[in-house]
């Protein structure tokens, strides 16, 4: 387990992502709420989501995007979600910064294990996997960061309950 | 052309005391236009003990109408070349990596449709090797000496043929045979194995572009510091020279065998 | 006739257009020699190639098992023979719900298609949001390569552009002002966007899903905000399973920027469900536009191309022309074969294949292991055959005819050296000297406009062999 999250924390930042690994759910909140500081937060209903924003705003104007991830994979840094009810597309989407909270035992090795275990219960309508902020190097090969969705992505993942 | 290079020879080492019989395929450039590199190249083989017969019948492979697409009249002449080599025995060997390639891959898709005429063309594709991956891969000899001409040591970049570096995946017997002249070494030009842009009817074809792809190569020799550049491909050879001279260049440039075996003759 | 081709190629070194170039193909040359130290690379191109193989084999009822499950799922399919059809069944979606104003993302089959004139010309504005797309398309230009649109362009001609757009200057060294203002007036269209319009770079048969690649986010908001989402599809475009798809979902990124997965990877099964805010409708156009044509030819295994762009990174002659000198939707080496495979020949593609030195970088870099420099050389062929160059077949069967003999060629080397002397005269006379000359009469004309030449040696070595050694 070890070595699949260090694993994972190297690709995440080879992806100019950031792993926090958090003892419990309670610091995994406390983190989420030292990264936010004093930005405005768009936030998903999950459950280990519960508590953390304080200043909430609606997507197109929140700073950051708090959401939960349903799985991380190692071999290749990046965190997957499956979009359903409490989780608008657009609060995971808009805002410049994200913070995702992500279960330690969802981090698998292998892209086809991350599908395997998404899949559990049938293919969703729509998964997302995100690795690391968005980019572009279309004028002139200058790679910037941030065009249409977070520009930093940090991820906090805590032991199972 | 395979994706992943093969290993240089297959492993059968003569020994040098044994003598060699191998059947020289001059090509038809060297034979027309640089056939000084037909007796250096003899002469090498000879050195190292070979017994060299040069197959009087021979033309060429076939590869300039099979490469325009006459798939017909590249054949008519494949099969000129096969009569020719069926015939012998032993290893062939020519101082041109693109032909041989043409021979070892070219041949089994031109004569897909005859099975008679391509087993043929598989016996003697087996035996048919460049010059560098003969005298490493076969002779097993990885240096053979040689002199570059000056009394400095001149900084040369080598120019992989495009057919033999990617099409017969052989990268170091040239390399490796290049390090054992004296009076040069060896630079890395960025963008190495980029074509060169003769490239055969292309150089008169799409002449702005391939000058162009010259240009490209000539500076990145230079930026590294090269002040020749070696080849074992006679086209390559006459396109770089003939910009770098049209350019004014102070760029030498040579085949292989000319600094292998400088005084080679017939 | 669809746009696929715009106008018949014109080769001609872009000195403009080269700098840019350069350096994109230093950085995927970087990114590539990165993927080679890191995986067993020829090994992950093997299975990608077996993948694609089997789906193009098996096509026609992978891809009737697709179209049961994106339906069972929800969503709605179309099946298009021509790009006409695909038009019209995209127009009709929006026709249906009267939208008047559409977001895209980029997707060389739109471009393949004309979907934006068709668009246009049935009142449906249509707005390209991947950042290179966008540009192009507010210049009125067209993209220049698979993955970067923009490549042939400078910072300063954005800059004018956006200076333009509102009103504001801007400076083209500040690169990040210059993407902000794109990410605020695409993110208004987002917003008001009736339809979004999507490509598809994979689909899963298995569960009827669409895979989509990407590095800026612009899809994903495409395929979110809108209540239609119309995605267009290459048939080509099938895997077979989910393990399939999980190689090719890392195989594309390793190919085309040395890294092991994309900034996001959306995948889309049905409209939105499970109280998910995205699409209430899902339309797959499923487009042939001469595809199927190609299974069963020499050319099927073009078919298996995932649009990376490796191959044009890795071409000497595109790095030195740009992709618009193809003039056609695809451009490089992919292009070169596609689009005459495609187009039989027609519209001036037969041109195309001699947009090569043959060097064979392009199969080298190729993911999947596409023979491209074999199928180049095939295409030449077709072309002899549909487009003959009466003198230069003519020119070859002399030409073969003579050097399939011996005496034959030996004759040409001897009478050549003689007739040609008075015509090459300075040059013959220069020969004995190993002279050169900056001057060749025709065929040869060309060589000298850029190179001097050398005059042949007189005695070939076969006649030196003869008289030195018998």
């Amino acid at each position: 387990m070890a070595d699949v999250l260090a694993a994972f924390g190297d690709r995440l930042a080879l992806h100019d992502g950031r792993l926090h690994v958090a003892a419990s759910l309670g610091d995994a909140r406390g983190s989420a709420r030292e990264l936010i500081g004093d930005a405005t937060v768009a936030a998903w209903s999950d459950d280990a989501l519960a508590g953390i924003a304080i200043a909430e705003a609606p997507p197109d104007a929140a700073e950051v995007s708090l959401i939960a991830a349903d799985a991380g994979v190692a071999d290749t840094g990046q965190i997957a979600f499956v979009h359903r009810a409490g989780r608008p597309r657009a609060a995971g989407l808009l805002p410049e910064r994200q913070v995702a909270l992500l279960q330690a035992d969802r981090v698998v090795a292998s892209v086809a294990e991350a599908l395997t275990r998404l899949f559990a219960d049938g293919v969703p309508g729509n998964v997302v996997f995100v690795a690391g902020p968005s980019r572009t190097a279309d004028i002139e090969q200058r790679s910037i960061r941030g065009v249409h969705a977070p520009r930093a992505l940090d991820v906090i993942v805590y032991p199972s309950p | 052309m395979h994706s992943r290079p093969r290993a240089a020879g297959t492993g059968r080492i003569f020994r040098s005391f044994r003598e060699v019989r191998v059947q020289l395929f001059v090509t038809c450039l060297v034979d027309l236009l640089q056939p000084g590199v037909g007796e250096r190249t003899v002469g090498l083989l000879e050195r190292l003990g070979c017994e060299v017969a040069f197959p009087a019948g021979q033309t060429c492979c076939g590869q300039p109408a099979h490469n325009s697409g006459y798939t017909d009249d590249a054949r008519r002449v494949a099969e000129r070349f096969l009569d020719v080599f069926a015939a012998t025995d032993g290893p062939i060997v020519a101082p041109f990596g693109s032909c041989v390639h043409m021979v070892r891959h070219g041949y089994p898709r031109l004569f897909a449709d005859d099975p008679t005429r391509a087993e043929t063309a598989a016996a003697v594709a087996e035996r048919t090797f460049d010059l560098a991956t003969f005298v490493v891969g076969e002779l097993g000899h990885d240096q053979v000496g040689g002199r570059y001409p000056g009394d400095r040591d001149t900084a040369v970049a080598y120019h992989h043929e495009c057919h033999m570096l990617r099409g017969l995946g052989s990268a170091e017997p040239p390399l490796s045979l290049l390090r054992g002249v004296t009076g040069c070494r060896l630079v890395e030009p960025e963008h190495g194995a980029l074509c060169c842009g003769f490239g055969g009817t292309f150089a008169l074809k799409l002449a702005d572009v391939s000058v162009a792809m010259a240009d490209e190569k000539l500076d990145r020799a230079m930026a590294a510091g090269a002040r020749a550049i070696v080849s074992t491909d006679v086209g390559c050879l006459m396109h770089l020279e003939g910009r770098a001279r049209r350019r004014g260049l102070d760029l030498r440039v040579h085949h292989l065998v000319d600094l292998l075996e400088p005084g080679g003759r017939l | 006739m669809t746009p696929r081709v715009v106008h018949p190629p014109r080769p001609e070194p872009h000195p403009e257009v080269t700098t840019n170039l350069h350096v994109a193909a230093d950085n995927w040359a970087m990114g590539r020699a990165r993927v080679r130290g890191t995986v067993d690379w020829e090994a992950w191109r093997d299975r990608g190639s077996e993948i694609r193989a089997d789906a193009i084999r098996d096509l026609p009822s992978l891809l009737d098992g697709f179209a049961e499950r994106v339906t069972a799922a929800g969503g709605q399919v179309h099946r298009a023979a021509t790009a006409e059809e695909a038009c019209a069944r995209v127009v009709d979606v929006c026709r249906r719900h009267g939208a008047t104003r559409a977001v895209k993302s980029k997707s060389m089959l739109t471009e393949e298609i004309g979907l934006n004139e068709a668009l246009g010309g049935a009142g449906v504005g249509v707005v390209e949001t991947d950042l290179g797309e966008y540009i192009v398309q507010a210049l009125g230009d067209r993209p220049s390569h698979l993955l970067a649109p923009a490549v042939h362009l400078s910072a300063a001609q954005v800059a004018g552009l956006f200076g333009r757009e509102s009103g504001r200057e801007f400076d083209p060294a500040d690169t990040q002002a210059l993407v902000r203002h794109a990410r605020a007036v695409l993110r208004e269209r987002f917003l008001e966007a009736q339809v979004g319009i999507t490509g598809v770079n994979l689909a899963v048969a298995e569960s009827g899903t669409l895979v989509l690649v990407e590095s800026e986010g612009n899809i994903r908001l495409c395929t979110a905000l809108p209540r239609v989402h119309i995605a267009v599809m290459g048939i080509e475009k099938l895997v077979r399973d989910w393990a399939g798809a999980a190689h090719l979902m890392q195989l594309l990124p390793m190919a085309a920027h040395g890294v092991p997965a994309p900034a996001s990877l959306s995948l889309i099964t049905g409209p939105a469900r499970d109280g998910d805010d995205g699409p209430e409708e899902l339309h797959v156009v499923l487009v042939d536009d001469g595809r199927s044509a190609l299974r069963g030819t020499e050319y099927e295994s073009a078919l298996h191309c995932i649009r990376c762009g490796a191959c044009l990174y890795a071409c000497p002659v595109y790095r030195q022309v740009g992709g618009h000198a193809y003039g056609s939707t695809y451009s490089g080496p992919i292009g070169a074969v596609l689009t005459p495979a495609l187009e039989g020949g027609a519209q001036g593609s037969d041109e195309l294949p001699w947009m090569s030195s043959l060097c064979g970088a392009c199969a080298e870099a190729c993911p999947v292991k596409i023979p491209l420099d074999a199928q180049l050389v095939a295409l030449r062929a077709d072309g002899a055959r549909r487009h003959p160059r009466r003198a230069e077949a003519a020119l070859f069967a002399a030409w073969s005819r003579l050097w399939s003999r011996p005496g034959g060629y030996r004759a040409t080397a001897a009478t050549a050296g003689r007739a040609l002397a008075p015509l090459w005269g300075r040059l013959a006379r220069a020969a004995a000297g190993g002279g050169w000359n900056a001057r060749a009469p025709f065929p040869f004309s060309r060589w000298t406009e850029g190179r001097d030449i050398r005059a042949p040696d007189p005695e070939p070595f076969h006649a030196r062999w003869r008289r030195r050694r018998g």
